[in-house]
């Protein structure tokens, strides 16, 4: 993800927007480096003196406590430890034409390994009924078996995996046609 | 000992070409594709590729493994622990090719790694054994007659296994046959065996294990008790010592069964005897790990012993020159077990790049890393990642300073466990030593992992509103472009400091 360089001047904030774990949030700065003023949702403003450090390495000093964050790109947005916490932000998702997988439109009886791995065993049939939360298929990573269950209840259209075979995390191994009820919401 | 080569991966591959090093012996490497660019790899004097990703097909071939020993002349194999450490097959193997195995004869291996047969024996000199399943190679009609005489709740486990690969708790007859099936699986692709067995399950005990160096002399001494209670899926994700439950009598006999269980098996070098410690501070033998384990370096911090030095120069053939009298148990030692895990999505293997990396340092830590910063976790392998371990002068301090290391433990790009540690250790039975088997099941249920409070979320945004912000910098006024150096970003910021 590309970000085009900006400039800070007074009296125009910058603006940026973030999702984390689902939720919108949108962080204002303005100001420089040694006294800034950051607004986190609208809230009321903090005063912040910050400095960056090569590496990814962010030290904010806000109201006098000091705070050191590390950052790093991912793809979708970045990855950031503070206070001992780790936080996934995502950025521009929304526009983003990369993640049109994403809105496959009838991508909720899709079902893709959450990581890539071995498949062990393929517990349905095509044809099979399946209720929500039945497992499906049974993938080895990390040495670990892992249960990759029905998103949906429904009726299985599709198996495209067989034991031994290597998934990743963008192919559909199961299609599940959702039933009624659930197809119509 | 001229040169050893080490036939395993990861963070103990690590460790012991350090303790080779230490020791002025060479250490060699083995590598699959996938590890190419491993740290272990990398801090090696020797590596060579002995296969393809698969660990079947590299870390668990004996004849590549041999091969590579050959190939770099090595005179001693260390084994570390997982892949072929525990296979009395390869053992027996560097036997007949002249290699010094780094751990207890084939003999010995052969008898400890059957579970039935090393409960006979256990049972012969008067260690106190689970009531189980005493014949092998059980079919599963066999396996589910002995469960309904015993009654439910009932352990299905691996006959070859360890690390609670493959064990299944089976709380009714109905879940036996999915159970056996799945240990049978698990067993099969993780130690090319699927024999199984069941024995009672007994609730809520505590994990307590004894370590112990045996010499090709006859000497045994133990090393002192770690608890390892705090299990996920039966593996084991805290470990400390000392126990909080034993007394120093408790310890003693206990301690005395562990040297009497090493010696009834012909042990040698570094082992582990491991028991079940019932509510009533009654004592069950589980079994004898006969490896170095992953959890030695807790033991190593309150005795002051090097387990793995203590190896090499065990398989060279010198005595022990540790005496019982003079071990003793200094502090408390904790240690936590980083895994590439996502606890916030049911601990889902998390492989992928190390983005960022910060390891946690000071007075009473250790850290025995198997990772650096852009390095690619493989999914091929145990997602474990590290261990930190620190060390004080009691367990509260000792605690208080895992909180603190836990704390300052970056590792950006992949999901790991570190956040859900800290839950563990802060938690208040934690505190209070009220550590069981079912300890994450009864205190951690529920518990987001990773919850976090509203204002490290907002220190978080604000951070990754000035990363993108601060993308801007060289974006100074144009012009003169000067050779970057690391000081330049410090510099610009101190200047516009300056200035206002």
């Amino acid at each position: 993800m590309e970000h085009r360089p900006q400039v800070i001047l007074k009296g125009e904030p910058l603006r940026f927007e973030f999702t984390v774990g689902g939720r919108a949030h949108v962080v204002t700065v303005e100001g420089k480096p040694s006294d800034a003023n950051v607004s986190v949702d609208g809230r009321d403003g903090r005063r912040l003196d910050w400095a960056t450090i090569p590496g990814g390495v962010i030290s904010m000093v806000v109201d006098g406590r000091s705070l050191t964050a590390r950052v790093a790109r991912r793809d979708g947005g970045l990855a950031v430890w503070v206070a001992g916490r780790r936080f996934d932000l995502e950025t521009g998702a929304a526009d983003d034409a990369v993640g049109g997988a994403r809105h496959g439109g009838r991508a909720s009886g899709s079902v893709k390994a959450p990581m890539p791995g071995t498949v062990v065993k393929v517990l349905v049939k095509e044809g099979d009924e399946v209720a929500l939360g039945q497992s499906l298929v049974i993938v080895e990573a990390m040495k670990m078996e892992n249960d990759v269950r029905a998103p949906v209840a429904g009726t299985v259209r599709k198996v495209t995996v067989a034991p031994g075979a290597s998934v990743g995390t963008t192919e559909a191994m199961v299609e599940i046609e959702p039933a009624a009820e659930t197809g119509a919401a | 000992m001229k040169k050893i080569l080490i036939a395993n991966r990861g963070e103990i591959a690590v460790r012991v070409a350090r303790a080779c090093r230490d020791a002025g012996i060479p250490a060699a490497a083995v590598y699959s594709d996938a590890d190419r660019a491993s740290l272990h790899v990398l801090e090696a004097d020797e590596a060579v590729r002995i296969g393809p990703a698969p660990a079947l097909e590299s870390y668990l071939n004996v004849d590549a493994v041999i091969g590579a020993a050959r190939t770099v002349g090595a005179d001693a194999v260390h084994p570390g622990y997982g892949f072929l450490a525990e296979n009395w097959q390869f053992a027996r193997r560097c036997e007949d090719e002249g290699l010094t195995f780094i751990g207890p004869p084939s003999a010995a291996l052969h008898l400890v790694g059957d579970k039935i047969r090393s409960r006979e024996t256990m049972r012969g000199v008067g260690v106190p054994i689970i009531p189980g399943m005493l014949d092998a190679g059980g079919g599963d009609e066999a396996c589910a007659a002995k469960a309904r005489e015993m009654g439910y709740p009932v352990l299905v486990k691996a006959s070859a296994g360890g690390g609670g690969k493959g064990m299944q708790v089976v709380r009714s007859a109905a879940d036996l046959p999915n159970a056996l099936a799945t240990a049978r699986r698990v067993a099969k692709s993780a130690f090319g065996d699927d024999t199984v067995y069941v024995e009672k399950l007994i609730e809520r005990p505590r994990h307590v294990e004894f370590q112990v160096l045996a010499d090709r002399h006859g000497n045994v001494v133990h090393l002192f008790e770690r608890e390892c209670s705090i299990q996920r899926r039966h593996q084991k994700i805290v470990e400390e010592s000392p126990s909080t439950a034993l007394t120093p009598e408790l310890r003693a006999r206990m301690g005395e069964t562990a040297v009497k269980a090493a010696k009834a098996c012909g042990y040698q070098n570094a082992g582990t005897v491991e028991f079940l410690l019932a509510e009533d501070r009654s004592f069950y033998f589980l079994e004898v790990n006969a490896r170095i384990q992953v959890e030695h370096p807790v033991t190593e911090l309150v005795t002051g012993v090097d387990l793995v030095r203590e190896q090499i120069l065990v398989a060279s053939g010198r005595p022990l020159t540790l005496k019982q009298s003079d071990l003793a148990q200094r502090g408390h030692a904790i240690e936590c077990r980083i895994y590439a895990e996502d606890p916030a999505n049911d601990f889902l293997p998390s492989p992928g790049r190390i983005l960022s990396l910060c390891e946690p340092a000071g007075p009473g830590v250790r850290h025995d890393c198997g990772i650096y910063e852009g390095w690619d976790v493989p999914v091929h392998y145990d997602p474990i990642l590290s261990k930190l371990i620190v060390h004080a002068a009691d367990r509260e301090t000792a605690r208080l300073r895992m909180l603190r290391a836990l704390s300052d433990f970056v590792v950006l790009g992949i999901a790991t466990t570190i956040d859900y540690l800290r839950e563990i250790v802060a938690s208040e039975p934690f505190a209070k030593g009220d550590t069981q088997t079912d300890f994450i099941e009864k205190h951690m249920a529920g518990r987001p992992a990773g919850a976090a409070d509203a204002a490290a979320l907002e220190a978080a945004l604000v951070a990754g509103a000035i990363f993108l912000s601060a993308g801007s910098a060289p974006a100074r006024a144009g012009g003169r472009r000067r050779e970057q150096s690391p000081w330049d970003t410090l510099g610009a910021w101190s200047i516009g400091r300056r200035s206002s």
